[in-house]
């Protein structure tokens, strides 16, 4: 279980920065790959397992934390798993 | 208001001043709405049920309602799942809930190290900052300074005690009841109940709505 998404101690992020106010999405595409992912659920096609194995892959290695923060916003990489090659949806 | 649907985007009909993530995201709405697999419409109600209906105000009646009922606040530390139920408040990411109390001793902190399991019924959607790399990498190597990252600084003999989230169980913290509330409604005291205190960020406001 120690893949890039496995962040309990690590260190080098620097501060945790929370937003004032801040809104459920902050874009109009967030909201429809929320919706989307939650809908794709029913269809299904892919168990839960199958789902998290393809959330931590979509993680680079965590060689460094630099290598896991740009590799971009969680519902980024939620609409590129749905997109790219290999995907079992 | 922010737009919703994807047939009412601002730009529709021009493709070419989208940006790469929102061609992306229409391209895979499309086809998916294509092959029959979602309704647009029904991204719209979830989209407008996760904005509107499921946040921390749930979350805010369940804490209210344990600080005013002390038989409803056993059931809910004997079995959360079951008792936040009772208000109604049930469904994804909150099928397996577990409450923990602060107490003048012990302070519980919230995170998900492995990604971002939040309990959906009760808070809603997480915030940014929840799924973000610091908060779940120092949250359980450092709490007090993530605490203090937010303006929480608890006394050193405070015990602080991390729960990070599994698969499967999502954690409500119950924060301590503010003095100077004795006799308040479930209603008035639900006002003074934060996201980030039932995530243990936070305290509850004080009476007068103070932090």
């Amino acid at each position: 279980m120690n893949g890039g998404q496995d962040l309990g101690g690590m260190m080098g992020f620097g501060p945790v920065r929370p937003e004032p106010g801040e809104p459920v999405f902050h874009a109009a595409w967030e909201r429809r790959v929320f919706a989307l992912t939650l809908a794709m659920a029913r269809p299904g096609g892919w168990n839960i397992d199958q789902s998290r194995f393809a959330r931590e892959s979509s993680i680079p290695v965590a060689t460094s934390p630099r290598a896991i923060t740009r590799s971009g916003s969680p519902w980024a990489r939620a609409a590129a798993r749905r997109t790219g090659p290999g995907d079992g949806g | 208001m922010p737009t919703t649907g994807a047939h009412d985007h601002d730009d529709h009909d021009h493709g070419s001043s989208l940006s790469p993530i929102e061609a992306r995201v229409r391209a895979l709405e499309t086809i998916l709405t294509e092959k029959g697999y979602v309704d647009p419409a029904a991204l719209d109600r979830l989209i407008e049920t996760y904005e509107t209906r499921i946040g921390p105000r749930n979350g805010a009646r369940v804490v209210a309602r344990a600080w005013h009922d002390p038989a409803y606040r056993q059931r809910l530390l004997a079995d959360a799942t079951a008792a936040i139920a009772e208000l109604g408040f049930t469904g994804r990411q909150g099928e397996h809930m577990v409450a923990v109390a602060n107490t003048g001793e012990v302070h519980n902190l919230v995170v998900c190290t492995l990604c971002s399991c939040y309990p959906w019924p009760v808070l809603g959607l997480p915030p940014v900052w929840y799924k973000s790399a610091p908060y779940r990498s120092r949250a359980v190597l450092d709490p007090r300074s993530v605490l203090a990252e937010f303006g929480l600084v608890l006394p050193p003999e405070k015990a602080i005690r991390v729960w990070d989230s599994t698969a499967e169980i999502r954690y409500l913290v119950i924060p301590e009841r503010p003095g100077g509330t004795e006799g308040w409604s479930e209603e008035r005291l639900a006002a003074l109940v934060t996201r980030d205190s039932m995530i243990g960020t936070g305290l509850a406001l004080g009476p007068a709505g103070e932090p």
